[in-house]
Protein backbone atom coordinates (compact mmCIF):
# COMPACT_ATOMS: atom_id res chain seq x y z
CA UNK A 1 0.00 0.00 0.00
CA UNK A 2 1.23 3.53 -0.73
CA UNK A 3 2.88 4.97 2.39
CA UNK A 4 1.59 1.97 4.38
CA UNK A 5 -2.08 3.03 4.40
CA UNK A 6 -5.02 2.48 2.02
CA UNK A 7 -5.30 6.30 1.92
CA UNK A 8 -1.60 6.82 1.11
CA UNK A 9 -0.20 10.17 2.25
CA UNK A 10 -3.55 11.87 2.87
CA UNK A 11 -3.88 13.15 6.47
CA UNK A 12 -6.68 14.48 8.68
CA UNK A 13 -5.03 17.90 9.21
CA UNK A 14 -3.64 18.34 5.69
CA UNK A 15 -6.41 17.24 3.33
CA UNK A 16 -10.05 18.20 2.77
CA UNK A 17 -12.12 15.00 2.42
CA UNK A 18 -14.93 17.03 0.82
CA UNK A 19 -12.53 17.80 -2.06
CA UNK A 20 -10.42 14.63 -2.34
CA UNK A 21 -10.56 11.05 -1.17
CA UNK A 22 -8.67 7.89 -2.11
CA UNK A 23 -10.00 5.29 -4.52
CA UNK A 24 -8.98 1.97 -3.02
CA UNK A 25 -10.87 -0.26 -5.45
CA UNK A 26 -11.95 -2.37 -2.47
CA UNK A 27 -15.63 -3.36 -2.21
CA UNK A 28 -17.16 -4.27 1.18
CA UNK A 29 -20.21 -6.52 0.78
CA UNK A 30 -22.95 -6.86 3.38
CA UNK A 31 -26.22 -8.76 3.35
CA UNK A 32 -29.06 -7.47 5.57
CA UNK A 33 -32.44 -9.06 6.23
CA UNK A 34 -34.97 -6.86 8.04
CA UNK A 35 -37.69 -8.78 9.89
CA UNK A 36 -39.97 -8.68 12.91
CA UNK A 37 -39.00 -10.26 16.19
CA UNK A 38 -38.92 -9.91 19.96
CA UNK A 39 -36.05 -8.68 22.13
CA UNK A 40 -35.65 -7.80 25.79
CA UNK A 41 -32.47 -5.67 25.98
CA UNK A 42 -33.39 -4.49 29.48
CA UNK A 43 -35.46 -7.52 30.53
CA UNK A 44 -38.82 -6.26 29.22
CA UNK A 45 -39.93 -8.17 26.13
CA UNK A 46 -40.80 -5.95 23.17
CA UNK A 47 -42.02 -6.23 19.57
CA UNK A 48 -39.24 -4.95 17.35
CA UNK A 49 -37.79 -4.87 13.85
CA UNK A 50 -34.36 -6.48 13.53
CA UNK A 51 -31.45 -6.52 11.08
CA UNK A 52 -30.18 -10.09 10.64
CA UNK A 53 -32.08 -11.06 13.81
CA UNK A 54 -30.15 -8.63 16.02
CA UNK A 55 -30.58 -5.34 17.87
CA UNK A 56 -28.49 -3.30 17.23
CA UNK A 57 -27.76 -4.53 13.71
CA UNK A 58 -24.33 -5.70 12.46
CA UNK A 59 -21.32 -3.39 12.15
CA UNK A 60 -20.39 -2.01 8.73
CA UNK A 61 -16.63 -1.51 8.56
CA UNK A 62 -14.53 -0.12 5.68
CA UNK A 63 -11.49 2.00 4.88
CA UNK A 64 -11.68 5.56 3.62
CA UNK A 65 -12.25 5.38 -0.16
CA UNK A 66 -13.76 1.86 -0.20
CA UNK A 67 -17.06 1.10 -1.89
CA UNK A 68 -19.80 -0.29 0.39
CA UNK A 69 -22.46 -2.58 -1.04
CA UNK A 70 -25.38 -3.57 1.20
CA UNK A 71 -28.06 -5.90 -0.16
CA UNK A 72 -31.20 -5.28 1.93
CA UNK A 73 -33.95 -7.92 1.98
CA UNK A 74 -37.32 -6.75 3.29
CA UNK A 75 -38.71 -9.71 5.23
CA UNK A 76 -41.15 -7.64 7.32
CA UNK A 77 -44.40 -9.59 7.46
CA UNK A 78 -47.38 -10.01 9.81
CA UNK A 79 -48.18 -7.20 8.99
CA UNK A 80 -46.12 -6.24 5.96
CA UNK A 81 -44.30 -2.91 5.75
CA UNK A 82 -41.97 -1.29 3.25
CA UNK A 83 -38.49 -0.26 4.35
CA UNK A 84 -35.45 1.79 3.31
CA UNK A 85 -32.08 2.30 5.01
CA UNK A 86 -30.31 5.65 5.35
CA UNK A 87 -26.49 5.74 5.64
CA UNK A 88 -26.16 8.59 8.10
CA UNK A 89 -23.56 11.24 7.22
CA UNK A 90 -22.56 9.83 3.84
CA UNK A 91 -22.33 12.47 1.11
CA UNK A 92 -23.69 10.35 -1.79
CA UNK A 93 -22.09 12.84 -4.20
CA UNK A 94 -22.38 10.71 -7.33
CA UNK A 95 -25.17 8.48 -5.98
CA UNK A 96 -28.10 10.56 -4.63
CA UNK A 97 -30.48 7.65 -5.25
CA UNK A 98 -28.65 5.57 -2.61
CA UNK A 99 -29.49 7.91 0.31
CA UNK A 100 -32.30 5.71 1.62
CA UNK A 101 -35.06 8.32 2.09
CA UNK A 102 -38.29 6.84 0.66
CA UNK A 103 -40.39 9.35 -1.29
CA UNK A 104 -37.29 11.49 -1.88
CA UNK A 105 -34.55 9.28 -3.29
CA UNK A 106 -36.29 5.94 -3.84
CA UNK A 107 -39.51 3.97 -3.54
CA UNK A 108 -39.59 1.85 -0.37
CA UNK A 109 -38.25 -1.70 -0.67
CA UNK A 110 -41.55 -3.61 -0.79
CA UNK A 111 -42.17 -6.71 1.39
CA UNK A 112 -40.29 -9.82 0.19
CA UNK A 113 -38.19 -7.74 -2.24
CA UNK A 114 -34.54 -6.69 -2.11
CA UNK A 115 -32.45 -3.70 -3.06
CA UNK A 116 -28.65 -3.28 -3.23
CA UNK A 117 -27.29 0.03 -1.99
CA UNK A 118 -23.87 0.97 -3.44
CA UNK A 119 -21.94 4.03 -2.28
CA UNK A 120 -18.42 5.33 -1.60
CA UNK A 121 -17.02 6.00 1.89
CA UNK A 122 -15.71 9.46 0.92
CA UNK A 123 -15.61 10.66 4.55
CA UNK A 124 -14.14 8.72 7.49
CA UNK A 125 -14.84 8.25 11.18
CA UNK A 126 -17.84 6.93 13.11
CA UNK A 127 -21.45 6.84 11.98
CA UNK A 128 -24.54 4.66 11.83
CA UNK A 129 -27.31 3.44 9.57
CA UNK A 130 -31.01 3.44 10.33
CA UNK A 131 -34.35 2.78 8.65
CA UNK A 132 -35.82 5.94 7.13
CA UNK A 133 -39.33 4.51 6.60
CA UNK A 134 -41.81 6.06 9.05
CA UNK A 135 -40.26 5.78 12.55
CA UNK A 136 -39.03 2.20 11.98
CA UNK A 137 -35.59 2.95 13.39
CA UNK A 138 -37.02 3.51 16.87
CA UNK A 139 -38.39 -0.02 16.38
CA UNK A 140 -34.84 -1.36 16.17
CA UNK A 141 -33.58 -1.06 12.56
CA UNK A 142 -30.20 0.56 13.18
CA UNK A 143 -26.51 -0.26 13.56
CA UNK A 144 -22.99 1.21 13.65
CA UNK A 145 -20.60 2.18 10.84
CA UNK A 146 -16.82 2.60 11.23
CA UNK A 147 -14.77 4.07 8.36
CA UNK A 148 -11.05 3.84 9.17
CA UNK A 149 -9.01 6.87 8.12
CA UNK A 150 -6.02 8.99 9.09
CA UNK A 151 -5.74 10.23 12.69
CA UNK A 152 -2.97 12.54 13.95
CA UNK A 153 -3.73 11.76 17.57
CA UNK A 154 -2.04 8.56 18.75
CA UNK A 155 -3.72 5.84 20.80
CA UNK A 156 -2.76 2.33 21.87
CA UNK A 157 -5.91 0.31 21.80
CA UNK A 158 -8.68 0.24 19.25
CA UNK A 159 -10.61 -2.56 20.87
CA UNK A 160 -12.86 -2.69 17.85
CA UNK A 161 -16.59 -2.41 18.08
CA UNK A 162 -18.17 -4.09 21.05
CA UNK A 163 -21.71 -4.91 20.02
CA UNK A 164 -23.40 -7.09 22.59
CA UNK A 165 -26.67 -7.39 20.74
CA UNK A 166 -25.91 -11.03 19.86
CA UNK A 167 -26.68 -11.89 23.47
CA UNK A 168 -30.30 -10.90 23.14
CA UNK A 169 -32.78 -13.67 22.63
CA UNK A 170 -34.33 -12.64 19.34
CA UNK A 171 -37.20 -14.92 18.39
CA UNK A 172 -38.45 -14.53 14.84
CA UNK A 173 -42.13 -14.83 14.21
CA UNK B 1 -14.51 0.40 21.06
CA UNK B 2 -17.95 1.36 19.97
CA UNK B 3 -20.75 2.58 22.16
CA UNK B 4 -24.36 3.06 21.19
CA UNK B 5 -26.41 5.24 23.50
CA UNK B 6 -30.10 4.76 22.95
CA UNK B 7 -33.25 5.89 24.64
CA UNK B 8 -35.53 2.87 24.71
CA UNK B 9 -39.31 2.68 24.37
CA UNK B 10 -41.28 -0.35 25.54
CA UNK B 11 -44.14 0.24 23.13
CA UNK B 12 -44.01 -0.91 19.51
CA UNK B 13 -42.97 2.01 17.27
CA UNK B 14 -46.22 2.30 15.32
CA UNK B 15 -48.25 2.45 18.56
CA UNK B 16 -46.07 5.39 19.66
CA UNK B 17 -46.78 7.23 16.39
CA UNK B 18 -50.53 6.62 16.75
CA UNK B 19 -50.42 7.97 20.30
CA UNK B 20 -48.56 11.08 19.16
CA UNK B 21 -50.73 11.80 16.13
CA UNK B 22 -54.22 11.21 17.50
CA UNK B 23 -56.43 14.26 18.12
CA UNK B 24 -55.35 15.84 21.42
CA UNK B 25 -52.44 13.37 21.47
CA UNK B 26 -49.16 14.18 23.14
CA UNK B 27 -46.13 14.92 20.96
CA UNK B 28 -43.87 14.06 23.91
CA UNK B 29 -43.89 10.33 24.54
CA UNK B 30 -41.80 9.30 27.54
CA UNK B 31 -39.04 6.80 26.81
CA UNK B 32 -38.88 3.88 29.25
CA UNK B 33 -35.16 3.32 29.63
CA UNK B 34 -31.68 4.32 28.41
CA UNK B 35 -29.24 1.75 27.01
CA UNK B 36 -25.47 1.55 26.42
CA UNK B 37 -24.70 -0.91 23.62
CA UNK B 38 -28.26 -2.17 23.88
CA UNK B 39 -28.13 -3.05 27.57
CA UNK B 40 -29.38 -1.73 30.90
CA UNK B 41 -31.28 -2.89 33.95
CA UNK B 42 -34.99 -2.22 34.26
CA UNK B 43 -37.15 -2.28 37.40
CA UNK B 44 -40.07 -4.53 36.45
CA UNK B 45 -42.05 -3.20 39.44
CA UNK B 46 -42.48 0.06 37.53
CA UNK B 47 -44.53 -1.34 34.61
CA UNK B 48 -48.08 -0.07 34.21
CA UNK B 49 -50.87 -1.85 36.10
CA UNK B 50 -52.32 -4.71 34.06
CA UNK B 51 -49.23 -4.98 31.81
CA UNK B 52 -48.64 -8.75 31.52
CA UNK B 53 -45.55 -8.45 29.28
CA UNK B 54 -42.76 -10.84 30.38
CA UNK B 55 -40.14 -8.85 32.33
CA UNK B 56 -37.02 -9.86 34.29
CA UNK B 57 -35.08 -7.64 36.68
CA UNK B 58 -31.29 -7.14 36.47
CA UNK B 59 -31.08 -7.99 32.77
CA UNK B 60 -27.41 -6.97 32.78
CA UNK B 61 -25.30 -4.05 31.59
CA UNK B 62 -22.48 -3.66 29.05
CA UNK B 63 -18.96 -4.33 30.35
CA UNK B 64 -15.75 -2.89 28.87
CA UNK B 65 -12.17 -4.08 29.54
CA UNK B 66 -9.49 -1.34 29.49
CA UNK B 67 -5.75 -2.10 29.28
CA UNK B 68 -4.18 -0.48 32.33
CA UNK B 69 -2.11 2.57 31.41
CA UNK B 70 -3.10 2.48 27.74
CA UNK B 71 -4.98 5.05 25.65
CA UNK B 72 -8.25 3.79 24.19
CA UNK B 73 -10.47 5.04 21.38
CA UNK B 74 -14.25 5.08 21.96
CA UNK B 75 -16.72 5.76 19.18
CA UNK B 76 -19.87 7.24 20.69
CA UNK B 77 -23.15 7.26 18.75
CA UNK B 78 -26.47 8.68 19.90
CA UNK B 79 -28.80 6.33 18.02
CA UNK B 80 -31.87 7.22 20.07
CA UNK B 81 -35.27 8.50 19.03
CA UNK B 82 -35.46 11.67 21.08
CA UNK B 83 -33.02 11.93 23.98
CA UNK B 84 -30.02 14.29 24.22
CA UNK B 85 -27.27 12.23 25.89
CA UNK B 86 -24.53 13.31 28.34
CA UNK B 87 -21.74 10.69 28.31
CA UNK B 88 -18.97 10.33 30.90
CA UNK B 89 -16.68 7.85 32.67
CA UNK B 90 -16.19 8.46 36.39
CA UNK B 91 -12.83 10.11 37.22
CA UNK B 92 -11.62 9.98 33.56
CA UNK B 93 -11.00 12.92 31.25
CA UNK B 94 -12.17 12.40 27.68
CA UNK B 95 -10.22 13.81 24.71
CA UNK B 96 -12.57 14.48 21.79
CA UNK B 97 -10.82 14.00 18.39
CA UNK B 98 -13.78 13.92 15.99
CA UNK B 99 -17.41 15.00 15.92
CA UNK B 100 -19.66 13.33 13.39
CA UNK B 101 -17.41 12.80 10.32
CA UNK B 102 -15.24 15.86 11.14
CA UNK B 103 -11.82 15.53 12.84
CA UNK B 104 -11.52 18.35 15.42
CA UNK B 105 -8.60 19.91 17.29
CA UNK B 106 -8.39 17.64 20.36
CA UNK B 107 -10.04 19.10 23.46
CA UNK B 108 -10.53 17.70 26.94
CA UNK B 109 -13.87 17.37 28.70
CA UNK B 110 -15.52 15.35 31.45
CA UNK B 111 -18.89 15.11 29.72
CA UNK B 112 -19.67 14.71 26.01
CA UNK B 113 -23.14 15.92 24.95
CA UNK B 114 -24.71 14.29 21.89
CA UNK B 115 -28.03 15.05 20.20
CA UNK B 116 -29.88 12.38 18.22
CA UNK B 117 -27.74 11.13 15.32
CA UNK B 118 -24.57 12.82 16.55
CA UNK B 119 -21.27 10.97 17.08
CA UNK B 120 -18.04 11.71 18.94
CA UNK B 121 -14.71 9.89 18.74
CA UNK B 122 -12.99 10.19 22.12
CA UNK B 123 -9.68 9.00 23.57
CA UNK B 124 -9.40 7.95 27.21
CA UNK B 125 -6.32 6.77 29.11
CA UNK B 126 -6.66 4.06 31.79
CA UNK B 127 -4.34 5.75 34.28
CA UNK B 128 -6.46 6.98 37.16
CA UNK B 129 -6.57 3.75 39.19
CA UNK B 130 -4.70 0.57 40.08
CA UNK B 131 -4.69 -2.39 37.65
CA UNK B 132 -7.71 -3.86 39.44
CA UNK B 133 -9.73 -0.61 39.35
CA UNK B 134 -13.28 -0.38 38.00
CA UNK B 135 -15.46 2.59 37.11
CA UNK B 136 -18.98 3.42 35.97
CA UNK B 137 -19.54 4.59 32.42
CA UNK B 138 -22.66 6.78 32.31
CA UNK B 139 -24.97 8.13 29.66
CA UNK B 140 -27.65 10.38 31.12
CA UNK B 141 -30.45 11.91 29.13
CA UNK B 142 -30.72 15.65 29.68
CA UNK B 143 -33.67 17.29 31.39
CA UNK B 144 -34.79 18.31 27.87
CA UNK B 145 -35.70 14.71 27.09
CA UNK B 146 -38.92 13.25 28.52
CA UNK B 147 -37.89 9.97 30.14
CA UNK B 148 -39.06 7.57 32.85
CA UNK B 149 -35.54 6.22 33.46
CA UNK B 150 -32.97 8.58 31.86
CA UNK B 151 -29.72 7.19 33.31
CA UNK B 152 -27.79 4.40 31.54
CA UNK B 153 -24.86 2.59 33.14
CA UNK B 154 -22.07 0.36 31.85
CA UNK B 155 -18.96 -0.91 33.69
CA UNK B 156 -15.30 -0.24 32.82
CA UNK B 157 -12.75 -2.75 34.16
CA UNK B 158 -8.98 -2.22 34.16
CA UNK B 159 -6.71 -5.16 33.23
CA UNK B 160 -6.80 -7.08 36.52
CA UNK B 161 -10.28 -6.07 37.73
CA UNK B 162 -12.87 -8.71 38.62
CA UNK B 163 -15.69 -8.33 36.09
CA UNK B 164 -18.19 -10.15 38.34
CA UNK B 165 -18.18 -7.23 40.78
CA UNK B 166 -19.71 -3.79 40.27
CA UNK B 167 -17.83 -0.48 40.35
CA UNK B 168 -18.41 1.85 43.28
CA UNK B 169 -16.99 5.00 41.68
CA UNK B 170 -18.67 8.39 41.97
CA UNK B 171 -19.91 10.46 39.04
CA UNK B 172 -18.31 13.74 38.01
CA UNK B 173 -20.12 16.58 39.77
CA UNK B 174 -21.12 18.41 36.59
CA UNK B 175 -24.82 19.31 36.63
CA UNK B 176 -26.88 19.26 33.45
CA UNK B 177 -26.87 22.90 32.24
CA UNK B 178 -30.43 22.37 30.95
CA UNK B 179 -29.68 24.00 27.62
CA UNK B 180 -30.29 20.95 25.36
CA UNK B 181 -27.25 22.23 23.44
CA UNK B 182 -23.91 20.90 22.23
CA UNK B 183 -20.53 22.20 23.37
CA UNK B 184 -19.99 25.80 22.28
CA UNK B 185 -18.77 26.04 18.66
CA UNK B 186 -15.62 27.87 19.83
CA UNK B 187 -14.57 24.65 21.60
CA UNK B 188 -15.13 22.29 18.68
CA UNK B 189 -12.77 23.54 16.00
CA UNK B 190 -12.30 21.45 12.83
CA UNK B 191 -8.76 20.22 12.24
CA UNK B 192 -8.93 21.20 8.58
CA UNK B 193 -10.20 24.72 7.98
CA UNK B 194 -12.64 25.15 5.12
CA UNK B 195 -13.56 28.70 4.10
CA UNK B 196 -17.29 29.29 3.53
CA UNK B 197 -18.16 29.92 -0.12
CA UNK B 198 -20.14 33.04 -1.03
CA UNK B 199 -23.79 31.93 -1.20
CA UNK B 200 -25.84 32.55 -4.35
CA UNK B 201 -29.04 32.22 -2.30
CA UNK B 202 -29.62 32.79 1.42
CA UNK B 203 -32.83 31.61 3.06
CA UNK B 204 -34.13 31.39 6.63
CA UNK B 205 -36.26 28.41 7.59
CA UNK B 206 -38.17 28.00 10.85
CA UNK B 207 -38.96 24.77 12.65
CA UNK B 208 -42.26 25.05 14.53
CA UNK B 209 -44.76 22.87 16.34
CA UNK B 210 -48.49 23.60 16.00
CA UNK B 211 -51.95 22.05 16.30
CA UNK B 212 -54.11 21.60 13.20
CA UNK B 213 -57.91 21.94 13.08
CA UNK B 214 -58.29 18.37 14.42
CA UNK B 215 -56.11 19.19 17.42
CA UNK B 216 -53.33 16.96 16.11
CA UNK B 217 -49.87 18.22 17.04
CA UNK B 218 -47.66 18.52 13.95
CA UNK B 219 -44.29 19.93 12.93
CA UNK B 220 -43.85 22.61 10.32
CA UNK B 221 -40.61 23.34 8.43
CA UNK B 222 -40.42 26.52 6.35
CA UNK B 223 -44.17 26.92 6.85
CA UNK B 224 -45.19 23.48 5.59
CA UNK B 225 -46.06 20.27 7.42
CA UNK B 226 -44.54 17.86 4.93
CA UNK B 227 -46.28 14.78 3.54
CA UNK B 228 -44.13 12.30 1.65
CA UNK B 229 -45.55 10.32 -1.24
CA UNK B 230 -43.69 7.03 -1.00
CA UNK B 231 -44.80 6.12 -4.54
CA UNK B 232 -43.29 9.24 -6.14
CA UNK B 233 -39.64 9.85 -5.22
CA UNK B 234 -38.78 13.46 -5.99
CA UNK B 235 -35.39 12.77 -7.59
CA UNK B 236 -36.99 10.26 -9.95
CA UNK B 237 -39.59 12.85 -11.06
CA UNK B 238 -36.87 15.52 -11.40
CA UNK B 239 -34.82 13.16 -13.53
CA UNK B 240 -37.89 12.76 -15.76
CA UNK B 241 -38.16 16.54 -16.11
CA UNK B 242 -41.14 16.97 -13.75
CA UNK B 243 -40.51 19.93 -11.44
CA UNK B 244 -44.06 20.76 -10.28
CA UNK B 245 -44.94 19.08 -7.02
CA UNK B 246 -47.73 19.41 -4.46
CA UNK B 247 -47.04 22.10 -1.84
CA UNK B 248 -47.23 19.49 0.93
CA UNK B 249 -44.06 17.79 -0.44
CA UNK B 250 -42.22 20.93 0.70
CA UNK B 251 -39.72 20.89 -2.18
CA UNK B 252 -37.70 24.08 -2.78
CA UNK B 253 -36.34 24.61 -6.29
CA UNK B 254 -33.00 26.44 -6.18
CA UNK B 255 -32.65 26.18 -9.98
CA UNK B 256 -29.01 26.56 -11.04
CA UNK B 257 -27.66 27.76 -7.68
CA UNK B 258 -24.63 25.77 -6.58
CA UNK B 259 -23.98 27.51 -3.24
CA UNK B 260 -26.92 27.91 -0.87
CA UNK B 261 -26.94 29.22 2.71
CA UNK B 262 -29.79 28.01 4.93
CA UNK B 263 -30.37 29.61 8.32
CA UNK B 264 -32.47 27.21 10.40
CA UNK B 265 -34.29 28.62 13.44
CA UNK B 266 -35.58 26.08 15.96
CA UNK B 267 -38.75 27.65 17.34
CA UNK B 268 -40.05 24.32 18.59
CA UNK B 269 -39.98 23.22 22.23
CA UNK B 270 -37.31 20.49 21.88
CA UNK B 271 -33.64 20.14 20.90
Amino acid sequence: MPNGYPWGKLTDAGNNPYAEYPTTGVVRHYDFTVSRGFVAPDGYVRDVLLVNGAYPGPLIEANWGDKIVVRVHNNITGPEEGTAIHWHGFLQHETPWEDGAPGISQCPITPRKSYSYEFIASLYGTSWYHAHYSAQYTGGVLGPIVIHGPTSEKYDVDLGPIMLSGKFCAIGR
Amino acid sequence: MLTDNTDWYHKEYFDIIEEMLKPNGSPRVLSDNNLINGKMHFDCATVAKGDKTPCVNNAGISKFRFKTGKRHRLRLINSGGDGVQRFSIDEHTLTVIAEDFVPVKPYNTSVVTLGVGQRADVLVTANVGKPDAKFWMRSNMTTCSPARQPNALAAVYYGKADTSSSPSSRAWDIPDPGTCANEDLSVTEPLYRMPLPKPMVTQSMDIEMYKNASNVTLWRFNGVSMRTDYNNPVILLANQGNFSYPEEWNVVNYRDSTKIRLIVNNKGPVA
